[in-house]
């Protein structure tokens, strides 16, 4: 059986952790996508404060004498699966920075060979074209 | 012969000192539009390169490191609908006399990728002993996941066609893209020749692979090239 202090623990830590998830995705800091696994943690930690039995039959078929280490491996295998997880994740957050870097660069080039060009067709000559701040320009070019 | 889009694409990481002297041997070679990929410098590299006015400067935000860099070139060349994209490198190694050599290949339609090697007739800046070991044993392992022999697989120096720029503007290794690519385009059944050309050593400033760095560099890249063998698409 699980102690039951570690039974209080877990079951307090659990609700604490499953109400902080809950509350980040109601503020909208949290994405649902990702705090999916993280409620389901919770809920199965709470399944188990409540029902210890749970866990010493869990124990029992993984060949652990304590319940609690049984506990401490499967967080721990938990644990891992997010972080594989996390790098997965923030791989493919690289790669698609590394993509709007690249189209950003290209547009910016693109713009400013646009301005030169309007610049060139429609103020040819003009001063006050060449005076003209950044901003100016953009509206400029922005009118036509 | 319908006239191609030539597109020459030069990486550029802080160097300011090496970058004008190139944009000006150059000026001599026609038929080529120039773009300039300033991987985030810090020093004047873009104004130096705005300065010189053959060439259209593309800057980066930040340093995103050399596949990062071409790989912008290749999405630029795929944008504008370029036949040929050549990449030169920014610290002037590739001397820009062998341009010919390499895309003739590709406008000949004899070749889909053209490697300027050292190796083929062992000329000019050859290396160091310990890297032109590491450069061969790289070579062995792309002909034995490839069965196809590229002498100079880790060479900068390359021109590739339009197909080839497709797949490189989708995927192209953030980090030392050679070898990797090599295996790759070759597992795709592209066809690569290697032409003989003269490497110059560079002028100025640092190669961007130190010393500790070189294991780190065989470690990865024989992954890579292990992993893409594994690879079934493109």
């Amino acid at each position: 059986m699980l102690d039951s202090k570690l039974q209080i623990i877990l079951f307090i830590a659990s609700a604490g952790g499953l109400c902080t998830a809950i509350h980040l995705i109601k503020r909208h800091i949290l994405l649902l996508k990702y705090a999916f696994i993280w409620m389901a943690a919770g809920i199965s930690s709470l399944i188990m404060a409540i029902f210890p039995q749970l866990m010493a039959d869990i124990s029992c078929l993984l060949g652990i004498q304590a319940p609690s280490n049984a506990l401490y491996l499967l967080g721990f295998c938990f644990v891992l699966a997010v972080l594989f997880n996390l790098t997965v994740i923030a791989s493919k957050n690289s790669q698609r920075v590394m993509r709007l870097t690249q189209e950003l660069a290209i547009l910016k080039n693109e713009l400013e060979e646009y301005r030169k060009s309007a610049g060139a067709a429609k103020y040819e000559g003009d001063i006050s074209c060449v005076t003209a701040t950044q901003s100016n320009k953009y509206a400029l070019v922005k009118e036509e | 012969m319908a006239l191609l889009k030539k597109l020459i694409i030069i990486p550029a990481y802080n160097e300011e000192a090496n970058l004008p002297g190139l944009l000006e041997e150059l000026r001599y070679c026609d038929g080529y539009d120039i773009a300039v990929i300033d991987d985030g410098s810090t020093d004047s590299t873009s104004s130096m390169a705005k300065a010189a006015g053959n060439a259209k400067i593309i800057v980066l935000p930040f340093n995103s490191g050399i596949g990062g860099a071409m790989q912008t070139g290749f999405l630029y060349a795929l944008y504008h609908g370029y036949d040929i994209a050549v990449q030169i490198d920014g610290d002037g190694q590739h001397d820009p006399a062998f341009l010919q050599q390499i895309t003739a290949p590709l406008e000949e339609g004899r070749a889909d990728m053209v490697i300027g090697s050292r190796f083929v007739e062992k000329e000019g800046f050859q290396s160091s002993c310990l890297r032109r070991l590491g450069i061969s044993l790289l070579s062995l392992l792309i002909k034995l996941t490839s069965g196809s022999v590229i002498k100079d697989t880790t060479s900068g120096f390359r021109a590739v066609n339009a197909a080839i720029i497709k797949i490189f503007a989708k995927e192209y290794p953030r980090d030392y893209p050679e070898p990797e690519t090599n295996a790759r385009l070759l597992r795709l059944g592209m066809r690569i020749i290697e032409v003989p050309v003269q490497m110059r050593k560079r002028k100025s400033g640092t190669s961007s692979i130190s010393a500790p760095g070189s294991l780190w560099y065989m470690l990865k890249v024989s992954a890579s090239i292990i992993i893409d063998y594994m690879r079934k698409d493109g």
